[in-house]
């Protein structure tokens, strides 16, 4: 029941830093690796996502993506439903692909 | 929110952390070998390793007991040898562990005659296809008293076990040193639910060597096979389930059906919840009665099963 497509939730981080000079680079750098480190992962060029299971444990995190905040620049955070995730139109060059699936809770290797 | 399982036994692995997250790579002589997945440590509830050939970099264990996942490691019978558990972090594991040692005896037989019950009513709705059965192991729970002096568990358990048996195991008696299937399925069930109830005992602060029945002077886990109690009804259910499908023994599905009792939907104090997530409840209301602040102790039941009578004073 916890664990149906509308409880788990993804997390989006959407970021514009500015990289003009070397410190602002580094705060962009120190920045992508707290993001990292916080189990975010790069879905493109400035997007990263983080799978939650619950909403509760989505505001954890965008509570700690407040407090590693670069000085400068813009950075947006969103959660959506695994339901709404699964529906996301991923194009490959012309070709559609599926979005990557949610963890599940239980996985054997 | 429920913490990840992970349960690696088909393919050798490298386990190692990158930036916090556990690195499951494929594990070859090749430096380019594929990763299998990437899992953020804090996410990790639990990590069963049954492969031989497994690897791990030092820094991969000592992030998953910081992090607080509890790490199984299977011996070659596939069946959990040992674990790896963090030190308690607790605010108050002191004040929590003396606890433990100064409760009074009274307070202990009385929480010892909870878990029995609960247990011997756990047994009873699972044998609800043998009407008689079950009304007499009703009777038994209802004839516990402080202490449990006159065993209405071991008398209930033989009961429960003759009801128990089934057409694809007829002469089943549970022996937990016995290699044949089911004994086994039902040791592994048991295994991983203890390391679970070890887990959530050593996250509320609490000592799992000081036990309230078990006292075996060579169990460093007798709290949580006293905690376990109740449960393991969940996993006979399981397991009897698994039997009467004609698994023969402990594979793949087998595996995925026992460790999926972690996220089962378990009923406690009128709340419901994945069973995982419900032990900490469990061991914080044990706190809690060691402490004299309660006398009932919640206990994850199944979501059919009627709740526990409040206990009478004896």
């Amino acid at each position: 029941m916890d664990l149906s497509g509308y409880r788990c939730m993804w997390l989006l981080a959407m970021f514009d830093l500015p990289t003009d000079t070397k410190t602002a680079r580094r705060h962009y750098a120190q920045f992508r690796k707290s993001l990292l480190k916080d189990g975010f992962t790069q879905m493109q060029y400035s997007v990263y996502v983080r799978h939650c299971a619950s909403e509760e444990n989505t505001t954890v995190h965008v509570e700690r993506v407040k407090a590693f905040l670069p000085p400068d620049g813009e950075v947006r955070m969103m959660s959506i439903t695994d339901k709404q995730y699964e529906r996301m139109h991923i194009f490959w060059g012309k070709k559609r692909k599926p979005p990557e699936p949610p963890p599940q809770q239980l996985e054997l290797f | 929110m429920i913490k990840r399982t992970i349960e690696i036994s088909q393919q050798p692995a490298h386990l190692s952390v990158h930036l916090g997250q556990l690195r499951i790579r494929k594990h070859t002589d090749d430096e380019s070998a594929p990763l299998m997945a990437s899992v953020p440590c804090e996410d990790i509830g639990m990590l069963v390793v049954d492969h031989a050939q497994t690897t791990y970099s030092h820094h991969a264990l000592a992030e998953l007991i910081q992090a607080g996942a509890a790490v199984l490691i299977c011996g070659a019978n596939h069946l959990p040898a040992g674990m790896l558990l963090p030190f308690s972090n607790n605010h108050e594991v002191v004040w929590r562990i003396n606890d433990q040692i100064a409760a009074s005896k009274p307070v202990i037989k009385q929480l010892w005659k909870q878990l029995v019950v609960a247990k011997i009513r756990g047994q009873a709705a699972t044998i609800a296809h043998d009407a008689v059965a079950q009304r007499s192991l009703l009777d038994d729970a209802k004839q516990v008293r402080s202490g449990d002096p006159t065993n209405r568990e071991a008398v209930a358990a033989k009961t429960y076990w003759q009801a128990w048996r089934n057409d694809h195991a007829p002469n089943f008696r549970r022996q937990p040193q016995s290699n044949d299937p089911v004994n086994g399925m039902l040791n592994y069930g048991y295994a991983v639910l203890r390391a679970a109830v070890a887990r959530a005992l050593v996250s509320a602060g609490l000592q799992p060597a000081i036990g309230i029945h078990h006292a075996n002077r060579s169990n460093p886990f007798c709290l949580a096979d006293d905690l376990i109690e109740p449960l393991r009804p969940f996993v006979d259910h399981c397991v009897r389930e698994l039997s009467i499908n004609g698994h023969q023994q402990i594979n793949r599905d087998v595996k995925q059906a026992l460790l999926n009792l972690l996220a089962k939907t378990v009923c406690l104090d009128n709340t419901t919840g994945p069973l995982m997530v419900s032990l900490h409840r469990y061991t914080a209301s044990l706190v809690q009665c060691l402490r004299g602040e309660f006398k009932q102790l919640l206990i994850p039941v199944g979501v059919c099963e009627p709740q526990s009578p409040p206990s009478s004073n004896d």
